[in-house]
């Protein structure tokens, strides 16, 4: 399988401290990829700086093949990408604006989305609760038709049934090409969906493995994995 | 990608709800400073009364749509909303620029709407517009335009100021973030001082000069309005060497901040 996301010897250094420190990672196209890692270990920065939303890093990060970084801001969706909307603007608004932004958007399968959700496009932002502000960004994130799906944490402050529900849609509105990475605390929620597992500690990458080598080989579940990597790395290494 | 059109429409419009909420309030403003005056039943004109007081209200709401706008550009440069759209930094910046200009253009014909619509009793005025000679017209034309290229010059300080900041924090500890950043605003605000003494000793000097000119001599207004078309340029000149500057430092170091919505 092709890679669509190549990684190589990213170092990422703001306000004194070093973020994300030698990680190199390759993610083949048409996979899902369950990103986990302890509070501040570098999930959403590592999503920031495949996004384009933070530049000034050494490494080099090849989005299918490109490295020009509006042509790789084309190829990923990030569930971050509305902070700094005007909280004061309806749903409908922000749609527009999406609509006209991104020629990859689709309107219909925004609407449809929207509709899953029962979400009212009249309303404000501001006027949303957390989880129908999740489930909204989830919306505007899988509308747009692009290679790289980047899902930070989509499912805090959502509960256990809204969680399956926003999966249902991850799932059916994915193009089949497309790559996902979720970075999530809760492992259990995501486990069946994953192809694959990134383990990030301490900032940088420990491990990458396949999902159904963790099942098969190792005989445990994901979150058993995870969590007994978490503890004791060198087991596994 | 967007198109530099789809682009600026796009981000034109998401700022023009901040005009109406503006041009809404200054109507209510308005309409509540007639019902008073109605009410004190003051002496005087009252056409003259409602001009003057719809001049102030609208130069306030000139004041505050400038503050307004210049906080929804800065707003930009630092949030995902914008900066992940795929377009490069100095595109994203001139259709920027341009949707804040579009705004406050926009907002000054409906200034100019709202003038004459609540000065109905002072439409008399207009026949003395045809008494204006063409050099005054000139001049006219002039101050009209040192005012927009100012305007723009100070929004476009404003993002160097704020560039400049946000880039040298990145580099600052987070530990003594907030107080590097005051402090570094407190030495950009020096500066900024120091340029607008400057700038309006500049315009300072080319008003007076238009005030000491005897006003019905054709071809001392002909040279007023040149002092002035002059004038413009060489902000223009500033604001396009500020503006490589602010493209420069926004592609090189100002990144997004992480807060989700």
């Amino acid at each position: 399988m092709d890679n669509l996301l190549v990684i190589n010897q990213l170092t990422y250094k703001r306000n004194m401290r070093v973020l994300l420190d030698d990680v190199s990672l390759s993610i083949p196209a048409g996979s899902i990829i369950g990103l986990l890692g302890d509070n501040g270990a570098g999930k959403t920065t590592l999503m920031r700086l495949i996004s384009g939303a933070a530049t000034n890093y050494s490494g080099s990060i090849i989005i299918d093949g490109e490295v020009d970084k509006p042509t790789m801001k084309g190829l990923v969706s990030f569930s971050e990408q509305l902070n700094g909307a005007a909280t004061d603007a309806k749903l409908e608004d922000l749609a527009k604006f999406y609509d006209t932004i991104y020629p990859e958007f689709s309107m219909d399968n925004f609407n449809q989305l929207v509709s899953n959700f029962n979400l009212n496009l009249k309303q404000k932002l501001s006027q949303l609760s957390k989880g129908m502000r999740r489930n909204f960004v989830i919306s505007v994130t899988l509308a747009r038709r692009v290679k790289l799906y980047l899902l930070d944490e989509p499912f805090d402050g959502i509960d256990s049934m809204k969680r399956k529900k926003i999966i249902e849609n991850i799932l059916a509105w994915m193009p089949d090409d497309a790559s996902v990475i979720i970075s999530d605390h809760h492992v259990t929620d995501i486990a069946n969906l994953l192809d694959q597992v990134v383990i990030i500690k301490n900032r940088t990458i420990v491990n990458q493995i396949d999902a159904d080598k963790i099942r098969e080989e190792y005989n445990q579940s994901i979150e058993e994995y995870y969590e007994s990597f978490y503890k004791e790395v060198n087991d596994h290494a | 990608m967007p198109s530099f059109a789809k682009l600026t429409g796009a981000l034109f419009r998401d700022k023009v709800r901040a005009v109406h909420m503006v041009v809404g309030i200054e109507i209510i403003g308005i309409i509540v400073s007639i019902i008073l005056m109605f009410i004190s039943n003051s002496k005087g004109s009252m056409t003259d009364s409602i001009l003057a007081t719809t001049l102030g209200i609208v130069m306030l709401a000139a004041g505050v749509m400038f503050l307004v706008l210049a906080i929804r550009q800065e707003r930009v440069w630092t949030k995902n909303f914008y900066r992940l759209i795929p377009v490069s930094d100095a595109k994203l910046y001139l259709a920027n620029v341009l949707s804040v200009v579009c705004n406050y253009i926009y907002f000054g014909i409906l200034q100019l709407i709202l003038l004459l619509v609540f000065n109905i009793g002072s439409w008399h005025y207009f026949k003395y517009m045809k008494e204006l000679t063409p050099s005054l017209y000139g001049v006219t034309f002039s101050t009209l335009l040192i005012l927009v290229v100012t305007t723009l010059f100070f929004w476009i300080f404003f993002s160097l100021i704020h560039l400049i900041v946000e880039a040298l924090s990145s580099f600052l500890p987070t530990l003594h973030e907030r107080l590097y950043r005051i402090v570094l605003y407190v030495v950009v605000f020096y500066v900024v001082i120091k340029v607008i003494s400057y700038i309006s000793g500049m315009v300072v000097k080319v008003v007076s000069s238009v005030f000491s000119l005897n006003m019905t001599h054709a071809d001392a207004m002909s040279t007023a309005a040149v002092s002035m078309l002059v004038a413009s340029g060489y902000m223009a000149v500033a604001i396009i060497l500020l503006s490589f500057i602010n493209v420069f430092i926004l592609n090189k170091w100002v990144e997004t901040n992480p807060q989700s919505i």
